[in-house]
């Protein structure tokens, strides 16, 4: 494709030929075919949303409409040699859960009992003398019994779970012998509720003139489990009574797991056009294996109950935590088979999978993709899914027992009533609907370009749907568990392959990465010199065409003592401070807020640097309850005695993407050793604004919430200078707020910040960097408008069935503390940053550069009432390809 | 396994046995070295697939990374 063009430049041609050759060193029979992935040399950057379609809760009986689950992903991953015969992995991911999923799953008559009554939960259902559940109108008496109709659908109960951030971190290491293979890797994945530890191992063999090859590969996992059960209080805690703690005020279940895993291969060359590879894998997981957020509903029907002469039945319902097997045992087998198309120059990809599990699952996956070059660097990917499992032996979406509802003794008045497990006959039970029989149709599309010789983007999407016919076989689960989804990706592949890295630095070339070639001859490398990590905008693109990325992670804490300007002042004094016209109740204990940003660089004119900067972030806020007047604490099994004023959620969490900055570079000025540069730009609001509280219309305070809700504009200008191996720079920027209001009713504070530093070039390869940054914010304008919130106000009757009618009460912005006062944001503050900067002078990765940075505070004069900064991490990798 | 995945891997893998004694000279593979012909073209994003699969479905592949965490929601 690009080595067929005709014009294109000798450069471009030499190093098309260069791919070409490390191409035909790929090839299975000139390299080890094994380690295709092994002997590449790229960093690859993809991020990735997944997106569940509005559940049917047309039944369900919600204040609030939750938002379906999102999922937010950004991976990173590396791979390259270190030696000859030594190669590399590493890998980053973060993934971020919002929305709301189904805790359980009910029969659809007890929601209109709970709408008739009023209670808080479903407790009961009603049905008639053949055990049909029923939806009487209690409203209507004709003098023997109520109006009823029949009613034997299924309904999920959803809840939101506060957004939380996965973080996942993985390398490995490996040799590579002539026709072997051999690497270990081990790697840690965090989350606030569970934590992963594992080890892995993986191999590779030639055989029959590199047609056949062999693998294998091993792991260990090891997972703890710390689940918060705030959102899951109204369940019974069944069998984990002993697993279950209070942490702070909250319960926690505990567990932990093992995985694992082994796996064995054979890939096949089947003729110059096909292959074949195959894959059996085992895995044996032991441990807490249960989902802590799901509850499963068991119903019970006294035989014996009295009947009186409206003829209905009562069945109680009670959602207990779900308890499956603490053993699982699973077998893979796949076989994938690649054709190649002479015609068209395609590929077609078959992946046909088969899993079997002691669970009683079986689930059979099929994938077809056709991978179609359209030439100029295009190609184009369509492809289909289906996979088709059986239910688990314990799943059912509710479990029926005929017998009273047995009530654990002695029973607490002040509670509902507990189960009595020694009276029920089961030992697994889950409703979640994973483990039900379904089928899933998936169909995808993905659109490659190769950019440049060594750079590739990647678009794609795909729309799944999920639904109990699908199931091969039929027998699926009921309709009430059909969801759609939907996949969008973008990746970006550097193919570093063929660089010859350590020559391009020495010229200077590689110091400022990609584009930077000019600026290197026309002033010396010190006034290009590195910058600390927390400065931004200091990458400049020269030549039309030219491309960057940069990657940025910034982490701030706030965990000091709490300040009202440069005092530091008492909880009891925060105490008595006015929070809606009562005393405040909480303080901050801890801040946490991590941002990544990506800036993509473009030059679509000479001299001109256009920048795109999305942001992901995740922000935590840990809250101290000053005992004002917190909520009076039930006692409950498993949690001890009760009593004590104790606030019910002293965690809040927040996540998902940030604002949007697109912003115009350009070099005003350069010389000998000198140079001044601006950037103009927009800070447009794609962050949220409106992150409410679990089960409430509240907002989550100002600080959780993601992004800034206005059109900021947004220039900075920069200084930079050096001789030898000194070099220093200057930056002022500023932020203003382009207009008087966001959605939620209030604007973030302008913000000016103004850093000068020095470093100093320690070793060809690394220089390190001393900052003094001030900062001054202005306070939060406006306050979260009044929301209205729909309330119950009983129900009518449409068709038989019970539909509960809302009226809506403006209620203002409930404030805790000085977490949710405008006026607590925003001050003027002074920071000396250390830093260090890391330059690959050669190899594949040649030119790439990793930054850290510690601000370390050294005056606060906070608004109102904040807690004091500890800190601030910066990391910045700027990619060089 | 009700011999469910045996009826069907054995033929496959008689066939692959079959297969594999045509000989394929180096300098033919030329079509076999060309990126749409990898098992895994884009394998960022197919780690990142399969984990979002193995979060929503039960069934999920025995590979050597492991790691994951929990997708309880």
């Amino acid at each position: 494709m690009a080595a067929t063009e005709p014009d294109r430049p000798a450069a471009a041609r030499s190093t098309a030929l260069l791919a070409l050759t490390a191409a035909a060193m790929a090839l299975p029979g000139m390299a080890p075919s094994t380690a295709q992935a092994q002997d590449s040399e790229n960093v690859s950057l993809e991020y990735h949303r997944y997106e569940e379609g509005s559940r049917d809760l047309s039944s369900s009986y919600l204040f609030v409409k939750p938002k379906p689950l999102e999922v937010d992903s950004l991976s990173l991953a590396a791979q390259g040699t270190l030696a000859d015969r030594i190669f590399f992995g590493l890998d980053y991911t973060q993934d971020t859960w919002s929305g709301a999923t189904p805790v359980t799953t009910l029969p659809h008559a007890a929601i209109g009992a709970q709408i008739q009554s009023g209670a808080s939960i479903p407790t009961y259902y009603a049905t008639n003398l053949k055990r049909q559940p029923v939806v009487p109108n209690y409203s209507i008496f004709n003098g023997r019994t109520y109006p009823r109709v029949n009613d034997s659908r299924l309904a999920d109960v959803i809840a939101s779970a506060s957004p939380e951030t996965r973080r996942e971190i993985s390398g490995k290491i490996g040799y590579r012998w002539d026709s072997t293979t051999a690497s270990f890797g081990a790697g840690i994945s965090d989350e606030p509720d569970y934590k992963s530890y594992f080890i892995n191992t993986d191999g590779s063999l030639d055989l029959n003139q590199k047609l056949t090859t062999v693998n294998w590969g091993a792991s260990f996992t090891y997972s703890d489990i710390a689940a918060s059960l705030a959102s899951n209080t109204a369940a019974d805690f069944g069998a984990y009574t002993d697993q279950i703690r209070l942490k702070g005020t909250e319960s926690y279940l505990y567990g932990s797991r093992h995985d694992v895993s082994a796996n064995a291969g054979v890939t096949q060359i089947l003729s110059k056009d096909a292959l074949v590879a195959g894959e059996i894998g085992y895995t044996r997981s032991a441990g807490y294996l249960s989902n802590p957020y799901k509850a499963t509903e068991f119903a019970f029907d006294d035989p014996h109950q009295f009947i009186d002469i409206t003829q209905l039945r009562t069945v109680f319902i009670k959602g207990v935590l779900e308890e499956r097997p603490r053993l699982r045992n699973q077998w893979n087998f796949d076989i994938r088979y690649i054709q190649y198309v002479a015609d068209t120059d395609a590929a077609l990809h078959f992946d046909y999978r088969f899993f079997h599990d002691d669970w009683g699952i079986d689930a059979h996956t099929f994938d077809v993709s056709l991978y179609q070059p359209l030439g100029d660097g295009w190609m184009i990917v369509p492809g289909a899914r289906y996979y088709t499992q059986s239910a688990a032996y314990f799943y059912k979406p509710f479990f029926l027992f005929n017998q009273a509802f047995p009530v654990k003794l002695p029973r607490n008045p002040e509670v509902p009533a507990q189960i009595d497990f020694s009276k029920v006959r089961i030992q697994h039970y889950s409703s979640d609907e994973r483990l039900a029989g379904y089928g899933t149709a998936t169909i995808e599309l993905a659109i490659d370009k190769q950019l440049k010789e060594n750079l590739r983007v990647e678009l794609g999407a795909d729309y799944s749907y999920r639904s109990g016919q699908l199931k091969l076989g039929g027998g699926g689960v009921q309709n009430f568990a059909d969801l759609h989804s939907y996949t969008v990706y973008a990746t970006l592949k550097f193919d570093l392959a063929g660089r010859t890295g350590l020559e391009d630095y020495r010229n200077g070339a590689a110091i400022g990465g990609d584009g930077q070639t000019q600026d290197a001859a026309a002033a010396p490398a010190s006034a290009i010199a590195p910058v600390p990590a927390g400065v931004r905008f200091t990458r400049l693109l020269t030549e039309r065409g030219d491309f960057a990325i940069s990657l940025h992670h910034d982490y701030g804490i706030q965990g000091g003592d709490t300040l009202h300007g440069t005092d530091t002042v008492s909880d009891a004094r925060i105490a008595k401070l006015d929070c809606g016209g009562q005393d405040c109740t909480r303080r901050v204990a801890g801040a946490y807020a991590h941002s990544t940003t990506l800036d993509i660089l473009y030059a679509p004119v000479a001299g001109w640097t256009l920048q795109v900067s999305p942001q992901l972030v995740d922000l935590h806020l840990d809250e101290t309850d000053l005992g004002g007047g917190g909520i009076i604490l039930p006692p409950h099994p498993g949690l001890g005695p009760g009593g004590g004023t104790i606030p019910p959620n002293l965690f809040h969490s927040s996540a998902g993407l940030g604002d949007t900055g697109i912003y115009v570079l350009k070099q005003l000025f350069g010389d000998d050793g000198n140079r001044i540069d601006a950037a103009v730009g927009l800070s447009l609001p794609t962050g949220s604004t409106d992150k409410r509280v679990n089960k409430s219309s509240d907002y989550l305070s100002y600080f959780l919430q993601p992004g800034s809700g206005t059109v900021d504009f947004a220039p900075t200008l920069t200084y930079r200078g050096g001789t030898g191996r000194f070099a220093w720079g200057a930056q002022l920027g500023w932020v203003e707020r382009l207009e008087s209001s966001n959605d939620a009713g209030y604007r973030l504070g302008d913000r000016v910040q103004g850093s000068v530093w020095g470093s100093y070039r320690v070793l060809d390869w690394l220089t390190a960097s001393l900052r003094g940054v001030g900062t001054e914010q202005g306070v939060i304008h406006g306050r979260f408008k009044p929301h209205v919130t729909p309330v119950q106000n009983g129900y009518k009757i449409v068709n038989g069935q019970p539909v509960p009618i809302f009226k809506n009460v403006v209620q203002p912005q409930t404030e805790l503390g000085p977490m949710d006062q405008p006026g607590s944001y925003g001050g003027r503050f002074g920071d000396i940053g250390f830093g260090v900067t890391a330059t690959v002078p050669s190899g594949a990765f040649a030119g790439n550069r990793l930054s850290v940075e510690w601000l370390q505070p050294v005056a606060d004069d906070a608004n109102g009432y904040q807690r004091a900064r500890t800190g601030a991490l910066s990391l910045t990798w700027e990619a060089a390809f | 396994m009700k011999g469910g995945p045996l009826k069907f891997l054995l033929p496959a893998a008689a066939l692959l046995c079959l297969q594999a004694c045509q000989p394929v000279e180096p300098w033919e593979r030329g079509n076999l070295a060309k990126p749409q012909m990898a098992l895994e073209p884009n394998g960022t994003h197919s780690a990142l697939r399969a984990h979002t699969f193995a979060t929503r479905e039960s069934a999920s592949a025995a590979t050597s990374a492991a790691g994951g965490g929990c997708g309880c929601n």
